[in-house]
C-alpha cells in the first residue's frame, strides 16, 4: 500500500516493519497543518496513517473520493496500546481484504489487529 | 523555644466572599502547600511593597522581559518565583486546537500524551523513546512529568480520539478467527 504516516506515529519500529512489509512509505516535514498533510496525500494518491483522527475528519468528510485512512487512537491501558508490531500486523490484515488501494474507506486499525499472545 | 517563654502570635479573622476564599485556597495549594496563612502573608507582602514604591512616587507596572528598563526594582516571591520557573516547558508548547488543551511536543504533530502513549504501550525505555522519535531524552522526561501532572485531561482527550475515530469509520472488519473482538 501507499501509506503517508502522520508524525505523531513515525517511530524507527514502525517504518521499519511497513517497509519491511513492502509498503510505500513517506512521511511529510515536521508539524506540517492537517489540511496540508491531507492535500498530500490526496495528490499523491496516499492512505493516511494517523493517531489524530479527530484532526481529519472533516477532512475526510469534505473528500468522499479520497485515498483512505488508517486511525489508531491511544486506549487507556498501555497494555492495549497499539504497538508498532500491532499497527504493522493490521495494516496487513487490512490488504488481505482490500488490497493495495482503499478508495474511500476509513478504518479503525485499533479494531483490525489480532489479539496478544 | 523553652517551655511557656514563646509569646502567642496575633491571629487574624477575617469575614471573605466565597470568590476570595475559593482564590486563597487556590493560590495556597499551588504555590504554598495549601497553607492559607503563607498565602495571605505572601499576597501583603507583595501589596505592601506595591504601596512602599507609590509612597516612592515610583510606578508600578508589568512588561515583558525583553522590555526591561535599565534601573528597575523586582519584588521577590518566595515559593511562587520557583514554582513558576517549573511551569516555563523546555520540550513542551501550547498549539491552538478547537479542543485539545494538552501540551505538544515542540516542532511536532504530536501530543505530550501520544509521546507516553509509546513510551507506556511498548515498555520502551525513555532513551529508546528518545531514539525511536528522534527526539532529546529531556523532551521524553518531560512529557512524562506533564502527562503525570495532567492525567485526567490527557485521559480525557484520549477518549475523545477514541469518539472521533468510531464517528469516522466507514466499514469494519470482517469477522474472521484472529481478528479483534468488538
Amino acid at each position: 500500500m501507499r501509506i503517508l504516516v502522520d508524525e505523531n506515529l513515525d517511530s524507527e519500529d514502525l517504518m521499519a516493519r511497513l517497509r519491511k512489509a513492502g509498503h510505500h512509505i513517506e512521511t511529510l516535514a515536521k508539524a506540517l497543518d492537517d489540511a496540508s498533510i491531507w492535500q498530500h496525500a490526496q495528490a499523491n494518491a496516499l492512505v493516511v496513517l494517523t493517531a489524530n483522527p479527530p484532526d481529519f475528519e472533516s477532512l475526510a468528510a469534505a473528500t468522499p473520493a479520497h485515498h483512505g485512512s488508517l486511525l489508531i487512537y491511544g486506549e487507556g491501558l498501555p497494555r492495549k496500546q497499539m504497538r508498532p508490531a500491532d499497527i504493522a500486523e493490521a495494516v496487513e490484515f487490512v490488504r488481505t481484504i482490500f488490497g493495495e488501494h482503499l478508495g474511500g474507506h476509513v478504518l479503525d486499525l485499533n479494531a483490525w489487529r489480532r489479539p496478544r499472545e | 523555644m523553652g517551655k511557656g517563654t514563646g509569646r502567642r502570635r496575633p491571629r487574624l479573622q477575617v469575614d471573605v466572599s466565597d470568590a476570595i476564599w475559593s482564590s486563597v485556597k487556590q493560590t495556597a495549594d499551588r504555590f504554598f502547600r495549601g497553607a492559607t496563612s503563607d498565602a495571605v502573608v505572601a499576597a501583603f507582602g507583595a501589596f505592601r511593597w506595591m504601596l512602599d514604591q507609590k509612597q516612592q512616587g515610583k510606578r508600578v507596572i508589568a512588561v515583558d522581559a525583553d522590555a526591561l528598563p535599565g534601573r528597575y526594582s523586582e519584588p521577590v516571591l518566595p515559593g511562587v518565583d520557583e514554582a513558576l520557573a517549573n511551569d516555563r516547558w523546555t520540550w513542551l508548547i501550547e498549539q491552538p486546537h478547537p479542543w485539545r488543551r494538552q501540551l505538544w511536543i515542540k516542532g511536532r504533530r504530536m501530543t505530550a500524551g501520544q509521546l507516553v502513549a509509546h513510551l507506556r504501550g511498548n515498555d520502551w525505555t525513555p532513551e529508546e523513546t528518545a531514539r525511536q522519535l528522534r527526539l532529546p531524552v529531556e523532551a521524553v522526561l518531560e512529557a512524562q512529568r506533564y502527562v503525570e501532572a495532567n492525567a485526567a485531561l490527557v485521559e480525557a482527550e484520549a477518549i475523545e480520539e477514541e469518539r472521533a475515530a468510531r464517528r469516522m469509520v466507514t466499514t469494519h472488519p470482517p469477522e474472521v478467527v484472529g481478528a479483534h473482538p468488538r
